[in-house]
């Protein structure tokens, strides 16, 4: 089998991304499960996650490690947060905030299994409504992935209220979210001006064809 | 506040958030509208694979019988011997039809059909009836449901159609808050993709095709009359989300005007 180290914590085995199961013999969504050298993997399917989509799309950096502190807006059911579980480990934390009570409860029961997932019923774009629940932290690591019209203005609110100076930051740009009509690319450039301001723009990685009209960027808040 | 005793804490908070807001009435009609069209497809589908079935014994029922209800009903007769004048008419209240089908059951083209073939194709049918027992079942609790959420909206919009429009808004709020021109167009999606990317002509309405007035319209007018019936809804929408009066009777008399009006232009 051939094995390398992508990241910090996140390997490569026989071509797939792969992280050390925190959870052995449990699966989270149906993803592959691979027994190496006394250590249990999960595939990190690039088609299901965007993190794994902007890693195979070539993305240089990833600095998240053991004892990171997440903030992910638009956490879903819990699929790339199983993996960014994996990576930070017991003493790291996830904040995971997402909208629709449905998808919350596949949320929840995964929080049951790992503790250091943290879900919360929240409208991200209402950051001040849970500033009080996260009692002055501040997050290494701000990950947003949601489907609304304002994208780039809810991930600067949530950067200005959570994220450390210098902190790590993911946009996933979901273009047909803002506008139907308006071309791709340009969609694209309209919000990541919005970014500027705030953040170094360090890389733009375009998602297909693990997502269709989805861009990647990665920053650091200035 | 260490961090495992801040997860517990949030933990529980999200807990009681979910069971709050996900038990609201908007929720389970959501659920119940989706289910309606997913009942309709099992039945179709269910009532065809057994006309097939049923039809290696006396496929001439297949053919003249075109109402699934009816022909469930004839079914249950059992073999062709059973089939006389009087109950083929009971089901049907056509005397000539009975007529018809009492002579094909005489001189079929069908097979023989044992005991146990027909028993297990009878169950089957029992089935379809009861799901179709199922179904109004479920209309009516949806009536009944989006007629107390909603009451203004339900009664001008019809209460089926009503919460078709809730459930693809996806919430109260998000359709109470929906301008006439979205109300209009709700369940157009494909043709107003269609508009957007290629140019087709704008779509005039969506589920209020269905609509008794839409369908009673004629077809130059249907337009008109889904906006105008759209412009009611979004007031008795707004009506019923923040307060309590009924204005259902002062909507339709306007709406009734206005489609006067429309007729005669």
């Amino acid at each position: 089998m051939k094995f390398s180290k992508k990241f910090e914590e996140i390997f490569e085995l026989n071509n797939k991304l792969v992280t050390i199961n925190a959870v052995p013999k449990q699966k989270v969504y149906g993803e592959q499960l691979i027994f190496f050298q006394g250590k249990e993997y999960r595939e990190w399917n690039a088609f299901r996650s965007k993190i794994a989509g902007a890693m195979r799309k070539g993305l240089r950096e990833f600095p998240i490690k053991k004892g990171a502190r997440i903030l992910y807006l638009g956490a879903a059911e819990g699929t790339t947060i199983s993996h960014l579980s994996d990576i930070v480990g017991e003493q790291g934390l996830i904040v995971g905030i997402d909208l629709s009570p449905r998808v919350m409860h596949k949320l929840m029961f995964l929080s049951e299994q790992r503790k250091n997932i943290i879900p919360l019923l929240e409208d991200a774009a209402k950051p001040e409504d849970y500033v009080p629940d996260l009692e002055g932290m501040n997050f290494d690591f701000l990950y947003q992935d949601i489907s609304q019209k304002n994208q780039a203005e809810i991930f600067c609110r949530n950067a200005d209220l959570f994220l450390k100076r210098d902190g790590f930051a993911m946009l996933a740009i979901k273009a047909k979210s803002i506008s139907q009509t308006l071309p791709v690319n340009k969609i694209f450039d309209i919000e990541k001006e919005k970014l500027k301001g705030r953040f170094k723009i360090l890389e733009t990685l375009n998602l297909a064809p693990f997502d269709k009209e989805h861009q990647m960027i990665s920053c650091k808040k200035k | 506040m260490q961090s495992q005793d801040l997860r517990k804490k949030l933990m529980e908070k999200t807990r009681q958030k979910i069971s709050t807001e996900y038990g609201s009435r908007e929720h389970h009609i959501i659920k119940a509208v989706n289910l309606i069209e997913d009942l309709d497809e099992t039945f179709n589908t269910l009532v065809e694979q057994i006309r097939e079935w049923y039809a290696i014994h006396f496929p001439e029922l297949n053919y003249f019988i075109k109402d699934h209800d009816q022909f469930l009903e004839l079914m249950k007769l059992g073999e062709r011997k059973n089939f006389s004048k009087q109950k083929i008419e009971k089901i049907t209240h056509d005397p000539m039809l009975a007529e018809k089908i009492m002579q094909k059951s005489q001189n079929s083209m069908g097979a023989s059909i044992s005991p146990n073939d027909f028993k297990i194709i009878l169950a089957l049918g029992e089935t379809a009836i009861m799901l179709k027992k199922q179904r109004k079942e479920l209309e009516k609790y949806i009536s009944q449901e989006i007629s107390a959420l909603s009451p203004n909206f339900a009664k001008i919009a019809e209460p089926l159609i009503a919460a078709k429009m809730l459930s693809i808004a996806g919430s109260y709020q998000r359709l109470a808050f929906f301008p006439s021109s979205s109300i209009q167009l709700i369940g157009a999606k494909t043709a107003m993709f269609n508009h957007l990317s290629h140019g087709a002509k704008t779509p005039k309405h969506g589920i209020l095709f269905g609509h008794s007035m839409v369908r009673g319209a004629k077809k130059q007018d249907k337009g008109k009359v889904a906006r105008s019936l759209a412009g009611k809804l979004s007031i008795a929408l707004k009506q019923d989300f923040f307060g309590k009066k009924d204005i259902s009777k002062d909507l339709s008399k306007q709406l009734n005007e206005r489609l006067e009006q429309i007729k005669k232009d």
